[in-house]
């Protein structure tokens, strides 16, 4: 790959992305990339980027992947994005969902749940919490929800995120940045573990689509767990270990 | 049209949870907490407020716009020798998603406590509309405040009528001089404004309920004998008043009077809370009064800062 993963140049609309200055063949687009389909018969599609952030470029199992990394509040769903959803209504075949407040809805068929039939369907309640995964989408239709792995017709861990018997729970919005750093870059922004080196103990569910779902034993844990995690998105990440100090030392006072 | 905000099971759960425990959401450790108020008046104008309330963590919950204007009017038929009063309550789409803009009335909300708010003011006698008369039958001021809600968290009812009360105070129209039913206006160069008859600051306050039981229980048996079936809430946020059950409304002013109660469905509470209630609204009231004095004082003296050169008062010793 000519274009070494190194490359991390700031790009706003309307400048041409490193990969496409230097003719490198890019194989999976991520977020803030647009390919355009204008020369689509004579296979020269050109990528722009839609977004203001920084480009990054990857190698895995000999696929090129680029995207943008920028910080938005707004979700648009992508493939294969492991997403929180809340049920607002169901229909003979399917759940109405949304992935974001005041954003278009999505479908979560019944069909696309482990060991489906026609007579076995999933009864979830208008306002519920489902962990689930982007199947399809398309410009024209909602986007499809599953709630298995299709390949292997597995749970994987998808379904409903209740409450067990003498938790509680809660759930926080926030940027989809923070969500990705929180759910994939453990290592550059150990957040998570931070919390848990100081004896905080919680479940914790993240949607790429800005939700985190927290687990904990008592209310003013969740409360604390919550606090925390309201408050680090917005501060810089060398004061993350004095406020989970702080919010500790406020709600959880033994 | 617009989206509703959509709370779910395990929110709506929490948030209830954390009120049964006496905390908030948005970190207040009290029920009966309110947000910190913010008093900005525009200079070099009359009657342009800004409004803010601000969280525990400095940022803005709420900010709210009031600004009077005055136009020349033929009064109402019925009442030839008063003005005209009117409130014009906007959220507009800068306020959140779950606003639209240009359609008064499909949220109830806006429509609702503006109405309310302009009644508090008007069958109170809190603005004398008698002083806004030019030539009876023919010509009276009419007053208009316009509010607009520029972020929004909750807590709208206390701040419109706040922000309202702030700018009746503060606003000055212009000077008339009627000479054989000629009438003139003057402009601020030419002489000083007139001040707006407030003859009282009333200031209503909401108080909102949450269910302890289910509703249906507390109708069955005997509200009277038991008292505590609800939580009384103070400046709820915009989470927590889409969850609320009822809500209680009393308007006061420093002194002492009522000026009106609202109780609009919701559970049942009993007689006693509603004396309960006004007790634990007067001294809010007070100390709001006071900030809205303090505030228009301020900006008085900001105003008038040669004042003590011109005037041909000698100074006085004051103990």
């Amino acid at each position: 790959m000519s274009v070494s993963e190194n490359t991390k140049n700031l790009i706003v609309p309307g400048d041409l992305l490193t990969c496409a200055k230097e003719n490198q063949t890019i194989d999976i687009l991520g977020q803030g990339i647009y390919l355009s389909f204008e020369n689509h018969l004579y296979n020269s599609n050109k990528i722009y980027p839609t977004n203001v952030g920084i480009e990054n470029y990857t190698t895995k199992n000999n696929k090129n992947i680029a995207n943008i990394d920028y910080n938005s509040k707004r979700y648009i769903p992508q493939q294969g994005d492991y997403v929180i959803a809340t049920v607002t209504n169901n229909y003979a075949t399917h759940f109405v969902c949304t992935l974001n407040n005041f954003s278009s809805t999505v479908n979560l068929p019944y069909a696309n749940f482990p060991q489906a039939t026609k007579k076995n369907r999933p009864k979830y309640e208008n306002g519920d919490l489902v962990y689930c995964r982007v199947k399809v989408v398309d410009s024209d239709l909602p986007a499809e929800l599953e709630c298995m792995d299709s390949e292997t017709g597995n749970k994987e861990g998808f379904g409903l995120l209740e409450a067990e018997k003498g938790k509680h729970t809660a759930i926080l919005n926030c940027s989809l940045a923070y969500c990705r750093e929180l759910l994939f870059n453990d290592k550059g922004f150990p957040l998570l573990s931070d919390m848990v080196k100081k004896n905080l103990s919680f479940e914790v569910a993240i949607g790429i689509n800005g939700s985190i779902w927290i687990s904990t034993g008592s209310l003013l844990e969740t409360l604390c767990v919550y606090k925390i995690l309201s408050k680090c998105e917005k501060a810089e990440r060398n004061l993350h270990a004095q406020i989970i100090e702080d919010t500790i030392k406020e709600y959880i006072k033994e | 049209m617009a989206k509703d905000l959509v709370i779910t099971n395990t929110e709506r759960q929490f948030i209830l949870d954390l009120l049964a425990n006496s905390q908030r959401l948005d970190g207040r450790k009290s029920l009966l907490q309110q947000r910190d108020l913010n008093i900005n008046i525009t200079p070099n104008r009359y009657g342009d407020i800004y409004l803010e309330l601000k969280r525990d963590d400095g940022s803005i919950a709420t900010r709210l716009h009031c600004k009077v204007t005055a136009e020349i009017v033929k009064p109402k038929d019925q009442r030839p020798f008063e003005g005209t009063f009117y409130i014009n309550c906007e959220f507009n789409g800068l306020a959140g998603l779950n606003f639209e803009n240009y359609k008064v009335g499909n949220n109830s909300d806006e429509f609702y406590y503006g109405r309310l708010i302009e009644s508090m003011i008007l069958r109170s006698n809190a603005l004398d509309l008698e002083q806004l008369c030019i030539v009876a039958g023919l010509k009276v001021w009419n007053i208009r405040v316009d509010v607009h809600v520029l972020e929004f968290d909750g807590g709208f009812l206390e701040l419109a009528s706040i922000g309202c009360m702030t700018a009746l105070l503060h606003y000055r129209r212009p000077d008339v001089t009627v000479r054989n039913e000629k009438v003139t206006i003057h402009s601020f160069d030419e002489k000083e404004g007139v001040k707006l008859g407030v003859l009282h600051i009333p200031i209503a306050l909401q108080f909102n309920l949450f269910p302890l039981k289910e509703a249906a229980e507390i109708i069955k048996t005997n509200t009277s004998s038991e008292n505590n079936n609800e939580l009384v809430v103070l400046d709820c946020t915009l989470k927590e008043d889409l969850l609320k059950d009822g809500e209680f409304i009393i308007a006061l002013n420093k002194n002492r009077e009522i000026v009106q109660l609202n109780k609009p469905g919701g559970i049942p509470i009993s007689a006693s809370k509603i004396v309960e209630f006004s007790h634990m609204a007067l001294p809010i009231i007070e100390e709001t009064t006071n900030k809205i004095l303090k505030a228009i004082d301020i900006d008085e003296k900001k105003r008038n800062k040669y004042a003590h050169l011109l005037s041909a008062e000698n100074d006085r010793y004051v103990e």
